[in-house]
């Protein structure tokens, strides 16, 4: 076929955007036709690397000369033409020879990316900085540097009607369960939507409950961690535009693991464990148990502390429970502004906030120092476990409520329910509550107290891979 | 799929399950009935009870897959099967009835003053409800979740009433018809591993089975039997005005009157404790419903003990004492057919019969 006409053809199959070039070359009496998306190549690539060489070139041009001496690129493939326009999307460079069926694709793709930085909800005082990116080829490489094996293993799927996304699953051969990989590249496969644009839109299908308010997807921003999940034989997911990576199998208790555990003395990392879930426990079942005390039981109170409660909340507008929620209102308002507002501005909310809202609501009546002080504690805490926090809110406002209507012995049920309910959410296999329940004597040297690296033998036990010992 | 628990969570369903009645009212009633002799009545149901335990352990050695129905049933066919199970039903319904009251009773006087009884229908109804439809599995990996703290937080209560102890408790202070009549009395307030009995298929064999059952069976006994002593040496000849013994062997010190209600401590303790004995004693319940009436789900199951709990805590049983009475007499009978004599009949056949050919022609 002629070149013009593939170019005009693949160009009308494009909708004749506006950024789809092509260029026909000619010399001596052979044609070429290049095809290319002007905004998804590299220009100084694509002109000192297929250009000039193709213009400046003594020998034939044919397909055979061009692979292997004319183009000064390394990734140069045969293609159909059928596929022409997806490698054009993908930011190749199309190349269409006179009296060839077949077409070459060079890939040269290149756009805006962020260089690896540290992310700001992992950061650590000791260990590596680097966090992923958007670009999927950056953070293939941020793992391959991790891994100088040949068992890791990397496999396609592509996934979105219009976006066409890829996603790139992870995972060590040898030591991830197949059964694992399959069943993760099989619900990848069955996803039929119209785009994905961040690695949160596949969670929901690769979770057995995708209702549940908790998640049952691991995500993580930093290459060490993800790392180190593989090398407990988990399995990455990694989505092209997102810098977030997800990880199956999940259980609970990886939220109140942190990457600088593993980075500090492991007494210090079993403290702040044990911090980070007093500080969860705090957040989510203090306003409630405060509310209960005060309207259910008051004689639970110490009298010294009632009379200090009595004195401050005398002649409130509110109840307790309607005070607490007035306050929590306010703290969420103050936080969603403080999201969406430039941060020039955040300061001045802050004072707004802090000072203004809470010292003058206090001195007008209108609230409590002991609520405002219960609220500020509980929603500091909720931030130990920041990728938690959203869970925790929910929660925190279930148990205010419960308590509230229902006294102590309601947060008791609820909490009862809530476990049994947890216990009974598995992530690919894995209990969600383990190794607590059910208990896995193996994995509590690395839950709330952690041992040495040299006394953990095992990978977790929690959930099935196939090679056990990782330290001998 | 059938779900399935490992013996470690079994053994602690037994463990939570031996609390129940035991540490509230019990060594008050006991004390009324015999005395400081109370204490000795208390270890000899116990004893029993390890007995029973001891039976189960070897029922399950004999037919490590077959659900207690199924041996009743192997042996005596299914009518008998369905008849022993509907009174497991009758005594298990009254078991929640038995704990339901106790529960409201020590939560009303010590935390709930002004609350409404509605309060406490609903928490258990819905707790109960929500766990027995999850299944046995998450029921005993909540179990399992929880026991550490509820085990802690009873020693830790033990812990302080040490500083309540005033006097050595006298025994060998009541007649023996009184002591004999109390061990038949009180019989009503054991029987809780019928539970593990009704579960039994779904428990995993594992290694050293039989001395971790033995282990959470100690481990419950001994705190039973320190807390009655423990509740003796602290009221003495007051003791049966004293019907919280947990809370009050920690309240009615003097030492720790500034930091408050330290008894909330128990109080907590009992919340979780009840919420999971009655789950796991609906769970059975549920389990004879269905094996008596083969064709009704699980939903049914417990749609029907909803209802009829409900009308029956609302229209007439109000009073643990009126429970209580219940449970002194006819309830009593039942009992030593349930928690005695069945067992032993299906653990004499267990001594004789080979297991697994049993199961092959079954």
């Amino acid at each position: 076929m002629d070149v013009q006409k593939i170019a005009q053809n693949l160009k009308k199959e494009l909708n004749n955007s506006s950024d789809v070039t092509s260029r026909i070359l000619k010399k001596d009496e052979q044609s070429v036709a290049l095809i290319y998306l002007k905004s998804m190549i590299d220009n100084v690539l694509f002109v000192e690397g297929i250009y000039e060489p193709i213009v400046k070139s003594r020998l034939e041009i044919n397909k055979q000369n061009l692979m292997s001496m004319i183009l000064k690129t390394s990734d140069i493939s045969e293609i159909e033409l059928k596929e022409a326009c997806e490698k054009i999307l993908l930011g190749n460079v199309v190349l269409a020879l006179d009296g060839e069926e077949k077409l070459l694709a060079v890939d040269i793709q290149k756009f805006p990316a962020r260089t690896p930085s540290e992310p700001p909800t992992s950061a650590v005082i000791q260990g590596p900085r680097e966090g992923f990116t958007e670009d999927i080829k950056t953070n293939i490489t941020l793992i391959r540097r991790r891994f100088y094996n040949k068992n890791l293993t990397l496999k396609d799927v592509y996934v979105g009607k219009y976006s066409h996304t890829r996603i790139v699953l992870a995972y060590l051969k040898g030591v991830a369960e197949d059964k694992i990989v399959k069943e993760v590249e099989k619900k990848l496969k069955k996803i039929d939507i119209d785009g994905i644009i961040d690695s949160y839109y596949i969670i929901k299908f690769l979770e057995k409950h995708p209702d549940s308010l908790f998640k049952q997807v691991g995500s993580v921003e930093k290459p060490d961690i993800i790392a180190a999940k593989m090398l407990e034989g988990r399995v990455a997911i990694i989505v092209d535009g997102s810098p977030i990576v997800l990880t199956v199998p999940f259980i609970f208790f990886e939220e109140v693991q942190a990457s600088n555990d593993y980075y500090s003395s492991h007494i210090y990392a079993s403290f702040i464990r044990i911090v980070r879930v007093l500080a969860m426990i705090i957040a989510v079942i203090v306003p409630g148990a405060y509310v209960a005390l005060r309207i259910f039981h008051q004689n639970v109170i110490p009298i010294k502390f009632l009379i200090t409660i009595t004195n401050t909340t005398k002649g409130l507008p509110f109840t307790p429970f309607l005070e607490m929620l007035f306050v929590d209102l306010l703290f969420q308002i103050l936080y969603e502004v403080s999201l969406r507002l430039p941060s020039y501005l955040g300061l001045a909310t802050s004072i707004v906030g802090a000072l203004i809202l809470g010292d003058t609501g206090v001195k007008a009546g209108l609230l409590s120092p002991p609520a405002v002080i219960i609220i500020a504690i509980a929603k500091i805490a909720l931030y130990t476990v920041p990728e938690e926090s959203y869970q925790l809110t929910i929660l925190q406002h279930l148990f205010l409520f419960v308590g509230g209507s229902l006294g102590l012995f309601g947060i008791v049920g609820l909490s009862v329910y809530l476990v049994i309910y947890l216990a009974s959410i598995d992530s690919y296999g894995a209990p969600y509550l383990a190794p607590y329940s059910p208990r896995v004597a193996s994995d509590l040297k690395d839950s709330l107290i952690t041992a040495p690296t040299q006394k953990m033998f095992l990978r977790p036990q929690s959930f099935k891979n196939k090679n056990k010992t990782r330290l001998k | 799929m059938k779900q399935t628990i490992s013996t470690r969570q079994c053994g602690i369903i037994m463990s939570l399950l031996l609390f129940a009645n035991k540490i509230l009212v019990l060594p008050s009633l006991l004390y009324e009935n015999s005395k400081a002799d109370g204490l000795f009545i208390l270890l000899l149901l116990l004893a029993i009870e390890f007995g029973i335990l001891m039976m189960f352990l070897k029922i399950k050695k004999v037919y490590p897959l077959l659900s207690f129905y199924d041996i009743i049933t192997l042996h005596f066919g299914k009518i008998v099967a369905k008849i022993v199970y509907f009174l497991l039903f009758l005594y298990f319904f009254f078991k929640i009835m038995l704990i339901f009251n106790i529960s409201y009773m020590y939560f009303h006087v010590q935390v709930y003053i002004d609350a409404s009884y509605y309060i406490f229908i609903f928490i258990f109804m819905l707790a109960m409800t929500t766990s027995v439809l999850r299944g046995i599995r998450p029921l005993a990996r909540g179990c399992e979740f929880f026991y550490l703290f509820i085990i802690s937080c009873l020693i830790f209560s033990l812990f302080l009433s040490v500083a309540n102890y005033k006097t050595f408790p006298l025994f060998i202070d009541s007649p023996p018809k009184n002591f004999a009549a109390g061990v038949f009395k009180y019989l009503f307030c054991f029987g809780d591993m019928m539970v593990i009995f009704v579960i039994m298929d779904k428990m995993e064999i594992e290694k050293n089975m039989v001395k971790k059952m033995i282990g959470f069976f100690c481990t419950s006994a001994v705190i039973i039997l320190i807390l009655c002593f423990m509740f003796y040496a602290a009221f003495g000849r007051t003791s049966f005005l004293y019907k919280n013994a947990i809370s009050d062997i920690i309240t009615f010190s003097y030492r720790f009157i500034d930091l408050g209600r330290l008894d909330i401590i128990s109080i907590l303790t009992v919340m979780f404790l009840s919420v999971l004995q009655l789950s796991l004693y609906c769970y059975a319940l549920t389990e004879c419903f269905m094996k008596v009436f083969s064709k009704l789900s699980r939903v049914y199951s417990i749609a029907v003990f909803d209802i009829a709990f409900f009308c029956i805590v609302v229209s007439s049983v109000v009073n643990y004492l009126e429970v209580v009475r219940i449970g002194e007499s006819a309830v009593n009978y039942l009992a030593i057919f349930l928690q005695i004599v069945v067992p032993l009949i299906i653990f004499f056949i267990s001594l004789k019969k080979r297991g697994k050919e049993d199961e092959k022609i079954y």
